[in-house]
């Protein structure tokens, strides 16, 4: 299985961490290349939304270690996103008392030049054009689908170089999947960004994907291209023992 | 009439008091979710710089004093949010474990002004010219100062919020602490920001309320009493709520003294209170994030 070792954004090396207090990941070594997408695959409690979290700072280091760019970074957030990394967790995380355009405006905290900031969202605005149209809305008023879709927003708008995007599929209808997948491949090609997403739909996953991690059990167990993970039989071990 | 109109200006001036002290309260429980009890003190602390100082220096300019009671109050919020509330955010402290830490500053700080200043009550001499009237009523020079000055503080709050970049995230740290995070906000620097600003704004209103009607050390308890009740009637989150929910304690406070007995004053907040916690437990003005 293809491992490179350069354009290496992040890497975490012998990674183990506890949440709630029971250790969640257990030896973790991945990384994730420069301007590619990365699927991260399990089952529930597996780790894969840890391992993201990890990274952004969310959860103790029991062992092991976590890179950016080939060294050991300072894990609070707000110096993350100053240097280009957004997360988007799961379960459409938006601020919703707030309107679209000030949501949208929150992701760009870090972002002091005003003639920046516009012209990102100009390109934003671009990809989701339904948000231009509603930016006055407040953003509770949004459908799921269009929340789901401000978040992702939300965290392009400092034009990342890498953006974490935790189960953002989930409880979504097929055909907002598709229009979700769509953007996150229109986001990688259009603006070089690396775009690491933790799924549970590995279909349509696959289709957009060139590297996989499969976890288990707080375990990497395998990974490789999506024929490769599909080929080597693992998936319908590791699904259907759980 | 005239009764019933010295009844309305004397809600107003009360209403005025407490939607200061209200608007500092929700401004600190927005970005802290919990119950601040040591928040009141604060407001005895501001009025107690201004009376040591006024005392010591009776010549020097009492709108500098002031200044520098308001400044004070801020900068004790400040430092009490920095080295207790922060530590016991960092641990994950519970809100009952805050609450009691809040308890214990709010006794301890309460014990070092009655130890300092004695636990009687003070009062200032104010040399104004005379008493305006309006329609019968009579209203002193002090509390036309102190309802200008909560409309102004009101002001200055709405456009904080409104158009400065620490207002917005405030405002979105209010709204999703662990999302503000996520976005790259310094939470840890917005709160203490948000800390100063309002122990600032309840020390004005605290050195206004001495000026009015004198201090006591227990009187911070007072204070933080009628802003919660104004926060939880007007809904918690809300500022104009707030700012309506003191309008109500002020008028029932002072038409229930009238028409009852002096006896009820604190009474009547609660009963009020606590209608509203059975019917209408999320206030006036249900936030946006309540509903959705």
């Amino acid at each position: 299985m293809e491992k490179k070792l350069k354009n290496k954004i992040i890497e975490t090396k012998n990674l183990s961490v506890n949440y709630a207090g029971v250790k969640a990941l257990s030896d973790v070594s991945a990384y994730f290349k420069e301007e590619s997408i990365i699927g991260i695959i399990g089952t529930n409690g597996s780790g894969k939304s840890t391992l993201l979290k990890s990274i952004f700072g969310f959860t103790p280091i029991v062992e092991g270690e976590i890179l950016k760019d080939g060294k050991k970074y300072d894990l609070s957030p707000h110096k993350l996103v100053e240097s280009k990394i957004s997360f988007v967790p799961q379960g459409r995380q938006i601020f919703s008392s707030m309107s679209v355009e000030e949501n949208i405006e929150m992701g760009a905290v870090s972002i002091k030049n005003k003639k920046e900031y516009q012209e990102n969202l100009t390109e934003v605005y671009k990809i989701f054009p339904f948000l231009e149209k509603n930016k006055d809305k407040i953003s509770a008023e949004l459908s799921g689908g269009q929340q789901q879709q401000l978040a992702i927003a939300r965290g392009l708008i400092i034009k990342p170089r890498l953006l974490l995007l935790d189960e953002p599929t989930i409880g979504l209808s097929p055909d907002i999947v598709k229009d979700v997948f769509k953007k996150i491949k229109e986001i990688n090609q259009k603006q070089k960004t690396t775009i690491v997403i933790v799924e549970h739909n590995l279909k349509t996953l696959f289709e957009i994907t060139k590297h996989i991690f499969l976890m288990d059990k707080g375990i990497l167990v395998a990974e490789g291209s999506p024929k490769e993970i599909k080929d080597s039989g693992i998936l319908d071990k590791i699904f259907l023992a759980n | 009439m005239d009764i019933f109109i010295q009844l309305i200006v004397n809600s107003l001036i009360a209403a005025a008091l407490y939607a200061m002290i209200a608007v500092g309260f929700n401004m600190v429980y927005s970005v802290s979710k919990f119950f601040d009890l040591a928040y009141g003190t604060i407001a005895v602390l501001g009025a107690y710089f201004v009376f040591y100082f006024y005392n010591l220096f009776p010549d020097f300019s009492l709108v500098v004093i002031t200044a520098g009671g308001i400044f004070f109050g801020g900068f004790f919020y400040f430092l009490i949010q920095k080295i207790f509330y922060q530590k016991f955010e960092e641990r994950k402290s519970s809100n009952v474990v805050m609450l009691v830490v809040s308890l214990g500053i709010m006794t301890i700080t309460q014990a070092l002004v009655a130890i300092f200043f004695t636990s009687q009550f003070q009062t200032i001499y104010l040399n104004f010219e005379s008493n305006f009237k309006i329609l019968g009523a009579v209203i002193t020079p002090i509390q036309v100062i102190l309802i200008f000055s909560s409309i102004f503080v009101f002001f200055l709050i709405f456009l904080f919020y409104k158009f400065t970049s620490i207002g917005k995230k405030a405002k979105a740290l209010a709204d999703d602490p662990f999302m503000s995070e996520i976005v790259g906000i310094n939470t840890k620097r917005i709160r203490a920001i948000i800390f100063f600003i309002a122990g600032a704004v309840v020390a004005f209103a605290g050195i206004l309320s001495f000026m009015d009607v004198g201090i006591e050390p227990t009187s911070g308890f007072t204070f933080l009493l009628n802003s919660v009740a104004a926060f939880i009637i007007g809904g918690p989150g809300n500022f104009l709520g707030s700012l309506v929910g003191a309008v109500i304690i002020g008028f029932v406070e002072n038409f229930g003294v009238f028409f009852i007995s002096g006896q009820w004053k604190e009474a009547l907040t609660f009963i009020v209170l606590i209608l509203f916690l059975i019917f209408r437990p999320d206030g006036i003005f249900k936030s946006k994030k309540q509903n959705k």
